[in-house]
């Protein structure tokens, strides 16, 4: 019916016709796949996301060695460090990870030192032993938005994060190895959810004991809780339900008002038990910490925007400390508790503190100084605006038994730091 | 010499022409303490005046009529105590004894913070006050006595709150200041033996709620570490923006008494009742621009609690020339 010429001609316009259309086809899903690309970048995706090259890297990793290409090397372990000696050792000032993070802990002693901390977005947890500082992620179980995290006794980890509602959830759990797991095996995070609106939670990693307090509508409640053996007591009751809670030692809870400028505080020491004794009450502005043996306690009055750092130290009477910075900043040597490291402001800006702070409306940048509470001296210890020319708002500070070793959390990016005391 | 020793006195005690003036007035535990001595029929400023704390002498003068002294630990009695000599044959002998009690009064503002926040949650106009009393007294063998051997009497700038006090009521909930406005809380506590007694206030200021900006991550959430600032830059082209309404008289950001406006570049943006405190804004690519971001938060049932607030954001997304008004913008 055709002629040969006509059948070629319609085969290859056909043909034709399926190579522009799959070309075509081609650069539409490129085009797309550019823009999402771009809006996942502009989400934050791909410098943020863990990338699982495999069960032992991850996103962490990566981050270390991108900042070793961009210039963030002097936190790396191929700093420039002054001892030739410490060839392994991992710079005086370290940054883990570039992701944010929800917490960050020291476990060990000596050279079996490490940290751990929980990525913020997936609530994966990572650990790098201090001796050489190799970043592994332990438990990839994911807990997407975690904002909390606190160690308990051995793996116990204790994970808050917002529900759908925007409610504060909180899970309670362990790291657990998969049962055909090698020693370098990924483990999975299993645990479960406390009661909803859990407003402080308190924990010790000398003991099962964890300690929180949960919003009612009588109230706020303080439950001392043992999940080794499953069981919970209350231990306290308030009608206001702004606390802040901190384990001081096996047996005591420093519990205090959430604090504001001018605006009274009061402080207690609340023991097992249940019984309650003050600690410091209508004190302005009150921010307070107390060392592992109740022998030293530091405190906070701001008023005005003026803020006072006191120290006392048993029945002494109080010091009024020549640093200007908040109690919370500050970690005592376990090994002389008398002797505190702080994280000081360089500069304070003109806000009311600590409210703007809390809000993330203003940040700090920090030196780390040494205080002798007993004589009043101070010495700075390092600073990370001079000395590496970045800017580092201390929170959560956590100093470990040998007190050699802080780790803290910048509050303006939230990243994971690791701070050698000694030089 | 031991002051019992003296306690023969020249007038009997129903007539006492001295009085004890001690300030504060309800001392705490360790805390030093003004006493002083008046008296409208003798003339102490030509008396010789002998002070004696817990039974030993303290000190001693003419016309001295003021003494400081620092208060025992909690459970312990000081016991102050005068022999005042106006003329050479007369003798007369008071004493008062300080037991020293804590007394404080918590509160805080029944208004929101957003989780995880770790400052006082402060009243904005008419909020409601939660208030606690805390006491701590002990017995003189050590045990501590309980709240419900306390009566309560809670009081408004001087008024007494009779609804709320009474026997062991710590606890309260109270009318905040108006906007402006401040409020003087004060609690006494008394032991039903009237043995013990102690008292407590705190000045309570109304403050403007509060409106933070924040970045709300896909994988982070909310960025409440770092609000924006009234002019700040956003190196993305897609950003979802969360506000958070502080010291206001809600439950929860979705709370329906109150309600959100939000305006971009002179535009006003319709809210999504499921998700009203969020916006999302969206710059189409190669372009870098200025959103003028305003918001106002209303609140049906407290009219001063309403707030407003405004924030220059200069988005860009990649090198380009900056339109007229390049934002797309969506409320989820």
């Amino acid at each position: 019916m055709f002629s040969k010429n006509t059948t070629w001609a319609i085969g290859g316009g056909i043909l034709f016709a399926i190579l522009l259309s799959l070309l075509g086809w081609f650069l539409f899903i490129r085009g797309q796949n550019n823009d999402l690309t771009r809006a996942s970048a502009g989400r934050g995706f791909g410098t943020n996301i863990p990338i699982f090259d495999n069960a032992n890297g991850g996103s962490t990793n990566q981050n270390i060695r991108d900042a070793l290409l961009s210039g963030f090397g002097i936190f790396s372990r191929d700093s420039n460090e002054p001892d030739a000696e410490i060839e392994n050792a991992l710079p005086r000032l370290w940054n883990p990870s570039s992701v944010p993070v929800a917490g960050i802990t020291l476990i060990g002693t000596s050279t079996d030192a490490k940290i751990q901390f929980v990525e913020r977005p997936s609530g994966n947890i990572f650990e790098a032993y201090l001796k050489d500082g190799d970043v592994t992620r332990i438990s990839n179980t994911l807990v997407p938005n975690v904002y909390r995290a606190f160690w308990g006794k051995d793996t116990r980890l204790v994970l808050q994060h917002l529900d759908e509602n925007g409610e504060i959830a909180t899970l309670i759990g362990s790291i657990e190895k998969m049962s055909t797991s090698t020693e370098e095996s990924v483990g999975e995070f299993s645990g479960s959810y406390l009661e909803p609106d859990i407003v402080s939670v308190a924990t010790s990693r000398e003991r099962n004991d964890i300690f929180y307090i949960v919003k009612t509508i009588h109230g706020s409640v303080g439950i001392q809780i043992n999940p080794e053996n499953a069981t919970q007591k209350r231990i306290f009751t308030s009608h206001v339900f702004g606390w802040r809670s901190v384990v001081v030692n096996g047996g005591t809870i420093l519990l205090f008002q959430n604090p504001s400028q001018g605006i009274e505080g009061n402080a207690f020491l609340l023991k097992n038990n249940g019984d309650k004794t003050i600690l410091k009450n209508n004190v302005r502005g009150l921010i307070a910490s107390i060392s592992r043996n109740e022998a030293h306690t530091l405190y906070n009055e701001i008023v005005q925007g003026r803020i006072s750092l006191f120290s006392k130290i048993e029945d002494a009477p109080e010091r009024q400390l020549s640093l200007t910075t908040l109690a919370e900043k500050c970690v005592f040597n376990p090994k002389n508790t008398s002797v505190v490291y702080c994280a000081v402001p360089r500069a304070i800006p003109e806000a009311q503190i600590p409210d703007a702070w809390y809000r993330g409306e203003i940040h700090f940048s920090d030196d780390w100084w040494i205080i002798d509470t007993e004589n009043g001296t101070v010495e700075q210890l390092l600073s990370p605006e001079s000395d590496y020319g970045i800017t580092l708002d201390v929170v959560d500070p956590y100093i470990n038994e040998e007190g050699t070793h802080i780790v803290f959390i910048d509050a303006k990016t939230r990243t994971p730091w690791v701070l050698r005391v000694v030089q | 010499m031991p002051y019992v020793a003296r306690a023969q006195l020249a007038l009997p005690e129903i007539a006492s022409p001295i009085s004890f003036i001690v300030t504060p007035n309800n001392p705490g535990p360790e805390e030093k303490v003004t006493v002083r001595i008046e008296s409208y029929s003798i003339d102490l400023d030509r008396a010789t005046i002998d002070w004696f704390v817990n039974g030993r002498l303290f000190d001693r003068g003419n016309g001295l009529k003021t003494i400081d002294i620092e208060t025992g630990r909690i459970g312990t009695e000081t016991t102050v105590s005068v022999v005042v000599r106006p003329d050479a044959i007369t003798e007369i002998f008071e004493q008062i004894a300080i037991r020293p009690m804590y007394v404080s009064i918590l509160w805080e503002a029944d208004t929101y913070t957003p989780p995880f926040y770790q400052g006082r949650a402060l009243p904005s106009s008419n909020a409601d006050i939660l208030v606690e009393a805390y006491q701590y007294m002990t017995y003189p063998n050590g045990s501590v006595i309980p709240d419900d051997d306390f009566v309560f009497t809670w009081k408004k700038n001087g008024a007494i709150l009779r609804d709320i006090s009474g026997r062991g009521r710590t606890k309260a909930r109270i009318a905040g200041p108006l906007l402006f406005g401040e409020d003087i809380i004060s609690v006494e506590v008394v032991s039903v033996d009237n043995r013990y007694k102690g008292e407590s206030r705190v000045r309570i200021a109304a403050v403007e709620p509060h409106i933070s900006l924040y970045t709300d991550d896909p994988l982070l959430g909310i960025m409440f570490h770092r609000a924006l600032l009234e002019t700040d830059q956003i190196p993305i082209a897609d950003i979802t923006l969360a506000a958070i309404p502080f010291y206001m008289s809600i439950k929860n950001l979705l709370d329906r008494n109150i309600s959100y406006e939000w305006n971009v570049n002179g535009q006003t943006i319709p809210t999504d009742p499921r998700d009203p405190f969020r916006i999302i804004l969206r710059l189409s690519e190669g372009l870098i621009a200025n959103a003028l971001v305003s918001l106002s938060i209303s609140h049906v049932d407290h009219f001063l609690q309403s707030t407003n607030a405004s924030w220059s954001l200069l988005l860009s997304s990649a090198i380009g020339a900056p339109q007229r008004d390049p934002f797309f913008r969506s409320t989820n």
